[in-house]
């Protein structure tokens, strides 16, 4: 009972992290939700001890004592006595989220805490949506920072907008090739390079695979952000330096993770889905893929020697793997 | 004059209430906290937060009572030594200073030893000793030997549980260090016999903690081990039936604070504490005498609630003994008498089957814990508690309280209590949940809890209110009724409201009355200048929830902020529906936005579709989807993955 509704809580699964959370806060939310779900279940039957109880001998005379054995019920592993059952569960976090942002962030229990770092070495790119807003500029680029300029924004044209983002793609993808230090001049990396499998996999600064504008409404204005090794404050200031090579100034207004990795938006728990039950659900939702996803991305690193085979797809990366043979098709 | 430690508020001595006994002092035996109770307070930092910075409900002792005297002095301790409880006193935690001490029944003792060595506190413990024979030994001079006397002394259930052995390895561990007068004593008590564990044959004793425990002992303990050695004697001779059968005919005095604890046993000491404490324990554990066996118990109770702030522990307590055999009085002439003409016995001596099947060989308890799943199996009280539905996990936290549960006796104290709050409209089902919350109620006196009952009644309020209030609020009867008064007066003045209302406002909420009152002043300002509201309007919100006045500000004024300058929504709807204070934030954001992504946010009741605010937060999700937002459940959850 106990142990089958822990057995089913290890590995990885998503959840849709609201805006003005603080993300500590979401994990302990949490574990406190698991242990509370593993906690209503059965006590554990009572324990039984034997004592040795002195007594009158039957059948012989009166005076004569002694010793029989006896079941008797135990209070000791009682609940009452002994406290809950859980008290502590391991859940990890994987690529954090500002308490601004909002978006898909992806949660490990038990043994997947593991697969958190596996996660992480596999450097995935993760999507975003940035919502930006034309004519101000605050000291920390949110809308609710504060205001340090306002300029005028009728000259902004959606091409203007979508030259800037081309540009701003073609020197990241410059940055994405010399930061993944590979010799281009070997069969290996064209051929990676063909699939759209050069990155970097270690540490980087943040690198944009992809950006195009999907809204364009002035003042407004909707990205869709394709990246790795960022942080939310980068995307922020991202929006800000466009709105400079616009030659006017922008905030951000929203940041949304839609991707992390290979877990969707779909896949995300809200609030009020984060109980054992649902988790449980989910965990075992996410566990085929994610364990395919984590041996095609670490799979091929272990054995540097081995090319990889040639017919592995690599569909799972989706829009940066064709936005990346864009890339190589438009240099 | 070392400042006086400042008790958290319902624990203070209630001086105002009639019929209190005088708890006014305790005595310096609370030993191991001494250095900590009488360190002059800290410059600016008032006792009050310094107690509460640092946890201060572990660290005083004696709930209920007044802080200890500022200096100890042998009167004083001399007094807790001997003091005989009142019965009217039973409750509280035995830490008596009560004026007329029974000199006289240590008064031999006390001359005896008083014309060894010079009084002085902490002469004075070296005095106390268990035999002639070994006063000598545990006066005055810091003994160097060890020994592990302690573990195998006067605990064995049966004879010739760990004979020599015991003092063998220990006698070679430490013997290093020993005098010579105590290697020769030794070697005496070698000679008498193994056996020295002491078989206390006695179903009651039970065998010494393991011996790696020795090792943990700071140095003065050793001079508990020595003097165990010497108590081990002691215990012998009740194997004897001459002893015996003066124990059946001494009187049992139920003047003992702390029940359940036979002479008979070999107690561990609490030897991972600090080292006084087992000092003063051992000393008096061996005295037989009725006087010391309250001593005993209170020291060791009282030196182990200090300690346990530090260590947690709790003592040992084999209160199995209890049903077995009761404490043994008598008076020090007997045991003066008996003490020279009984000769130790010897494990080799044959016994009869009928005695050596009534040796009781359990494994023993632990002498110290940190849980009371240890003792749960061995104690009445506790698993009656247990089936009551208290939550011993819970309990055994509070050290203090775990101590006192171990010591309590369900038949004599806690029943008594459990019918008083029967009286006071406690159902059965939930008294469990209450004493859980509020174990300390063990401490409070009977008289003084019917006397705040009495008030309360006076107050008009109905015999079912005091129930709800008591209900809701556990500690409500722990407080005075002066404190209450004041309380109650503080409501009726800041809030103005009438006195029924006041009195309905207490009854719905009734942790106003035992919270703080610095956050409901802070709420009532923040209303009045933050938030703009009018008085009036403000006891109208109060009355209908009254969760307002302990709400968190930050909460409060964000919570205003979004639903006056987002949701545009004026004063006088928000006085209508103050509920919007009592929900969270995140779910009036994520409603409201859902609304006005449909086009549906209009909370003006002039215009046609008209939402009012309670529909708006007080309705659970699907009720407000479908016949609000007029939409399924999972748009708005794609909604809010859009947020």
């Amino acid at each position: 009972m106990r142990s089958a509704g822990l057995s089913r809580l290890h590995g990885l699964f998503a959840v849709y992290k609201p805006p003005g959370l603080k993300w500590k806060h979401l994990r302990d939310t949490v574990e406190l939700q698991l242990l509370k779900g593993l906690n209503a279940g059965k006590p554990p039957a009572p324990k039984q001890r034997v004592r040795f109880l002195l007594g009158p001998m039957e059948g012989s005379e009166e005076k004569e004592l002694t010793l029989t054995a006896t079941s008797v019920p135990s209070l000791v592993n009682h609940p009452l006595v002994c406290g809950p059952a859980f008290t502590h569960l391991k859940v990890g976090m994987g690529h954090r989220l500002d308490t601004q942002a909002s978006g898909v962030l992806v949660l490990g229990v038990g043994h997947g805490c593991r697969l958190l770092t596996d996660m992480y070495d596999a450097h995935l790119t993760k999507d975003y949506t940035v919502r930006g807003l034309l004519g101000k500029a605050t000291d920390d680029f949110c809308e609710d920072g504060r205001l340090v300029e306002k300029t005028t924004y009728d000259h902004v044209t959606r091409e203007k907008l979508d030259r800037i983002l081309a540009m701003i793609q073609g020197s990241h993808q410059k940055a994405l090739v010399m930061y993944s230090n590979l010799d281009l001049k070997t069969q290996e990396a064209y051929e990676m390079a063909v699939r759209g499998l050069i990155r970097p996999m270690n540490k980087s600064p943040m690198l944009i695979t992809g950006i195009r504008c999907l809204h364009f409404a002035p003042p407004e204005f909707l990205l869709e952000v394709q990246c790795m090794h960022e942080t939310q404050k980068e995307l922020r200031k991202l929006v800000h330096e466009i709105g400079l090579e616009l030659k006017t100034t922008a905030v951000c207004a929203q940041v949304r993770r839609t991707r992390d990795g290979f877990f969707t938006l779909d896949s995300a728990l809200l609030r009020t889905q984060w109980d054992l039950r649902n988790i449980q659900d989910a965990i075992q939702a996410a566990a085929p893929q994610v364990a395919a996803e984590l041996e095609k991305s670490l799979g091929p690193q272990l054995d540097t020697k081995q090319l990889p085979s040639p017919g592995w797809s690599w569909e799972s990366q989706g829009p940066s793997s064709t936005l990346g043979l864009e890339r190589g098709a438009g240099h | 004059m070392a400042r006086l430690p400042v008790l958290p508020r319902w624990r203070r001595p209630q001086p105002a209430e009639a019929g209190t006994p005088g708890v006014t002092s305790h005595s310096g035996l609370i030993a191991g906290r001494r250095s900590r109770v009488w360190r002059p307070a800290k410059a600016g930092s008032g006792g009050k937060d310094r107690s509460e910075r640092a946890g201060s409900r572990r660290r005083h002792r004696g709930l209920g009572q007044g802080a200890p005297p500022a200096v100890p002095t042998l009167s004083s301790w001399l007094r807790h030594l001997y003091a005989l409880e009142k019965p009217s006193d039973s409750k509280s935690t035995g830490l008596q200073g009560s004026s007329e001490p029974e000199k006289a029944i240590c008064g031999p003792w006390l001359t005896l030893f008083r014309a060894r060595s010079p009084l002085s506190p902490h002469a004075a413990r070296h005095m106390v000793s268990p035999t002639p024979a070994a006063a000598h030994v545990g006066r005055g001079a810091r003994l160097r030997w060890a020994g592990q006397a302690e573990e195998p002394a006067c605990g064995a259930a049966g004879r010739g549980v760990r004979p020599s052995e015991s003092v063998g390895p220990g006698v070679t561990r430490y013997g290093a260090q020993a005098s010579p007068q105590v290697k020769q004593e030794l070697s005496q008590r070698e000679d008498r016999g193994p056996g020295r564990s002491s078989g206390s044959g006695a179903p009651a004793s039970r065998p010494r903690p393991k011996a790696s425990r020795a090792f943990r002992f700071s140095q003065p303990s050793r001079r508990l081990r020595k003097m165990a050695l010497s108590a081990q004697q002691i215990p012998r001779w009740f194997n004897s039936a001459k002893l015996r059968s003066l124990i059946n005919a001494a009187q049992l005095t139920k003047c003992f604070t702390r029940p359940g604890r036979t002479l008979l046993h070999g107690f561990s000491a609490q030897p991972q504490i600090s080292s006084d404490n087992c000092f003063l324990q051992w000393g008096f554990k061996t005295y037989k005498t009725s006087s010391l066996r309250n001593s005993s118990q209170s020291t060791s109770s009282s030196s182990q609630e200090n300690n346990s702030t530090q260590s947690s522990l709790l003592p040992s307590m084999d209160e199995q003994s209890q049903k077995t055999q009761k404490i043994p009085s008598f008076d020090s002439e007997l045991f003066l008498e008996e003490l020279d003409e009984l000769p130790p016995l010897s494990p080799m001596q044959p016994i009869s089957e009928e005695e050596a099947i009534q040796i009781i060989a359990d494994p023993p308890l632990p002498p110290a814990s940190f849980t009371l799943r240890d003792y749960v199996d061995h104690s009445e009280t506790l698993q009656k508690l247990v089936l009551l539905g208290v939550d011993l996990s819970k309990i055994e936290k509070h050290t203090e309280a775990a101590n006192l549960l171990l010591r309590l006796d369900f038949e004599k104290d806690i029943k008594q209590m459990l019918l008083f709050l029967k009286d006071v409209g406690i159902e059965d089902n939930q008294l469990g949940a209450f004493l859980t919350k509020n174990h300390a109620i063990f401490s409070e006196d009977l008289e003084n809890l019917k006397i705040r009952v009495a008030y309360l009644h006076s107050k008009n309020f109905s015999k079912a209110d005091v129930a709800q209030m008591v209900r809701k609020a556990p500690f409500l009867l722990n407080f005075s009724v002066e404190r209450l008064d004041n309380r109650l007066g503080f409501f009726q003045k800041e809030l103005e409201l009438s006195v029924k209302k006041t009195r309905d406002l207490v009854v719905r909420l009734p942790r106003l009355l035992t919270g703080s009152l610095e956050p409901v002043k802070e709420n009532m300002k923040v209303y009045h200048l933050e938030l703009g509201f009018k008085h009036n309007e403000i006891q109208h919100m109060i009355t209908r929830i009254p969760k307002m006045l302990t709400a968190n500000k930050r909460k409060l004024t964000e919570t205003f902020d979004f639903v006056h300058n987002v949701m545009s929504i004026p004063h006088h709807i928000i006085v209508k529906f103050p509920q919007v204070f009592n929900t969270r934030l995140f779910k009036i954001k994520e409603r409201h936005l859902f609304l006005t992504y449909l086009g549906r946010a209009q909370y003006d009741p002039a215009k046609p579709n008209y939402i009012s605010l309670d529909k708006l937060v007080s309705i659970p999700d699907e009720i407000f989807c479908e016949e609000i937002a007029k939409a399924s459940v999972q748009d708005f959850d794609k909604f809010l993955k859009t947020l």
